[in-house]
């Protein structure tokens, strides 16, 4: 494995905080947050918060037939896979030949919206809707987004939970190092559904209080997102050949198990210790060395306070730190892509956002979150998704 | 990469590693099986700590998925078990895996159609060439429900879903008890020429083939190849893959066959290959 600069060219984005990169930027400079009861999707429970993309199905149809121009693509029918397309095409821009480039992407529902349309009519007697269930399996937005750049490269899908797009970057990285991909388009798409909904509601892990308060005392669960984000990696030298200049660089990442319960955190966060602790190892550099962290921060009582706790064992003093989950909600599979996408926007802006602002730390710790917007310069980040499973992810991006 | 071969035949059934009383009580039957599955063949080669895991599955934890779903369209209620939603999600089985035998190494799960197993064989790749010395588990798994059958033979009528799951323990250098090897994994649009070369290139005297090829893939390999399918008594599913490796490592170690062969499956215009050596 050569020791050559992965850099990242190319940025998608569809998220609670804007429709695309140019407007999640803006907004995340403004200190806009992005949650709010639901507008455009009709799933019920009114008396939630929500990450929600403002565009109903009919209109992100419409914005990726606009992205495909005279391509005859067959569009999807399930959300997810429509904001896989519309993010992975504005990441690649359609400006360049797709055919080597590797898709690695990640999603937990899938189609599930489909699903339980199909579910509900079943229930009624009414079976006619079989073809629904086609878009089930979590790869297949996957092979929508690569058949419609072009690529005839391999391409895969990462499902685990909620650290699953965070997972694809480092497998595009690998594959990059080796010489195994000239190219890789890494990112994942996760979609509202009452699957996500009910279910984070069964386990109580939902603020049903309104906007999520991560790292306070007064934290009570999460708001769940939607979102869709993209990244296109290539190696420096490649990049620069082609006149293509990095937006940032990855660093590095690490995978690894807290091997302690199938949803829960172990007290002492060993889990997330280990990825954040491999992760700059990976990236050869020290704690000392790290600048920001977006933390995994999903405002539920076990996240918040274990994720502190590793943080607080592997950087003593805990860099400055903020949850952005505050402002798009948990996104779960997309989460790590787009908290990629929303940390190279910090440190090209000079920016770091206030994801909810406290004034007392989670009792028995110091380390707060930034409470009011700071502008500086940021070098290297580190950002955090965790997921079920106790599947635990770090990676280390560095401005270019 | 080495495919950690059988030491003892008896040690299936009396290896070190069981699984503890009661774990796989309220597990569904794709949970049970792969834990069965994996605890198998960790006592068969004598493996007692792995360094990852690396697992496929094409449709999760349909049991599972199917009654939360249920639950959730049925009648309103404000108590839900959390249960089928916790197991649902697609890396369960490798999360359960990991929490049994404290695995606190990577842990990651493709989905793909019939590919899902050829990423994790290939992530499994990248490991052991970085870190020799390791050992790593990979598996696929695909569980059936009525259902689910009934779906896939609605929108693809003769199509019969079927389930299954292989598990392997994997090295990056040879040891004991060692009978193969994968010298090559991919999985893209490969053409025919492409194809013909890597047939070349690896010496390839036979190939298997997952799923039922098209009558021209069959007429391009016939010339001097053996071509065969390997036979899924239960129907079409994502572990298929895996299932036509086990297949293949077996007739390695019963000296059936002993030249590198390759494992090639289809999915529209996109192939999957794994080339399997002696050691």
């Amino acid at each position: 494995m050569n020791s050559e600069r992965i850099a990242i060219t190319g940025m998608g984005a569809i998220c609670a905080l804007g429709n695309d990169v140019d407007a999640l930027t803006r907004n995340l400079i403004a200190g806009t947050r992005g949650i709010k009861p639901l507008a455009h999707l009709d799933l019920g429970f009114p008396e939630l918060h929500f990450g929600e993309v403002a565009l109903s199905n009919a209109e992100l149809s419409l914005r990726v037939k606009e992205l495909l121009g005279d391509m005859d693509a067959p569009l999807p029918r399930s959300r997810t896979a429509l904001l896989a397309l519309f993010a992975a095409l504005c990441a690649t821009r359609k400006t360049l030949d797709e055919q080597d480039t590797v898709v690695i992407s990640a999603s937990t529902v899938g189609g599930m919206d489909l699903t339980e349309r199909l579910f509900t009519d079943r229930r009624a007697g009414d079976m006619a809707q079989a073809r629904d269930a086609a878009e089930h399996p979590v790869g297949s937005h996957t092979s929508f987004v690569a058949d419609a750049i072009g690529s005839k490269a391999m391409h895969t899908t990462i499902s685990t939970a909620c650290s699953s797009s965070a997972n694809a970057m480092i497998l595009g990285a690998q594959l990059l190092r080796t010489g195994r991909a000239k190219r890789v388009l890494a990112g994942g798409s996760d979609a509202l559904c009452r699957f996500t909904i009910e279910g984070f509601m069964s386990l109580s892990a939902m603020d049903t209080t309104g906007v999520t308060k991560p790292f306070s005392n007064e934290r009570n669960g999460m708001n769940l997102g939607e979102a869709a984000a993209y990244l296109v990696m290539e190696r420096e030298a490649d990049a620069l050949e082609a006149g293509r200049q990095p937006l940032a660089y990855f660093a590095g990442g690490a995978n690894r198990n807290d091997a302690h319960h199938q949803t829960a955190t172990s007290p002492e966060g060993k889990g997330p210790y280990l990825a954040m602790h491999d992760a700059l190892a990976v990236a050869g550099l020290g704690p000392d060395e790290v600048d920001h962290i977006n933390a995994h921060g999903t405002g539920t009582d076990n996240n918040d306070v274990t994720e502190l706790a590793a943080m607080e064992r592997l950087f003593g003093k805990v860099p400055q730190y903020t949850t952005t989950k505050a402002l798009t909600g948990h996104t779960l599979a997309a989460a790590g892509a787009l908290e990629a996408v929303i940390s190279i926007i910090c440190m090209r802006e000079g920016i770091l956002p206030v994801g909810h602002a406290t004034d007392e730390a989670i009792t028995g710790h110091t380390a707060m979150p930034v409470a009011q917007t700071i502008r500086r310069p940021l070098r290297n980040v580190l950002s955090n998704s965790f997921g079920f499973g106790g599947n635990d992810t770090a990676i280390v991006l560095m401005a270019s | 990469m080495f495919i950690r071969g059988t030491l003892s035949e008896d040690a299936e059934k009396a290896g070190p590693l069981a699984l503890p009383p009661g774990a796989d009580r309220r597990m569904a039957k794709i949970q049970r099986a792969t834990c069965q599955s994996m605890y198998a063949a960790l006592n068969k080669t004598g493996t007692t700590s792995l360094d990852a895991i690396y697992s496929a599955t094409a449709l999760g934890c349909l049991e599972d998925t199917e009654r939360f779903l249920d639950e959730i369209t049925g009648p309103s209620t404000s108590l839900r078990s959390p249960l089928p939603f916790m197991r649902s999600t697609h890396n369960t089985m490798a999360g359960q895996l990991a929490l049994l035998l404290k695995v606190h190494g990577p842990n990651i799960t493709y989905s793909q159609s019939l590919f899902g197993f050829h990423a994790v064989l290939l992530n499994a790749l990248l490991h052991l060439e970085e870190e020799p010395s390791h050992t790593v588990a990979a598996f696929a798994a695909d569980e059936r429900t009525d259902l689910a059958n009934a779906l896939v033979q609605a929108n693809a009528p003769g199509t019969v879903l079927g389930e299954g799951v292989a598990s392997f323990i994997l090295g990056g250098t040879a040891k004991a008890g060692d009978v193969v090897r994968i010298t090559r994994v991919e999985q893209r649009m490969i053409t025919d020429a492409e194809l013909e070369n890597i047939i070349e290139e690896e010496r390839i005297s036979s190939v298997f083939f997952a799923t039922w090829p098209s009558d021209a893939m069959i007429q391009k390999l016939t010339s001097n190849i053996l071509v065969e399918r390997y036979e899924v008594a239960t129907g079409n599913h994502g572990a298929q893959t895996a299932l036509a490796l086990g297949n293949v490592v077996d007739r390695f170690a019963s000296h059936a066959i002993s030249d590198p062969c390759m494992i090639l499956d289809q999915v529209g215009e996109r192939s999957g290959i794994i080339v399997v050596a002696p050691c």
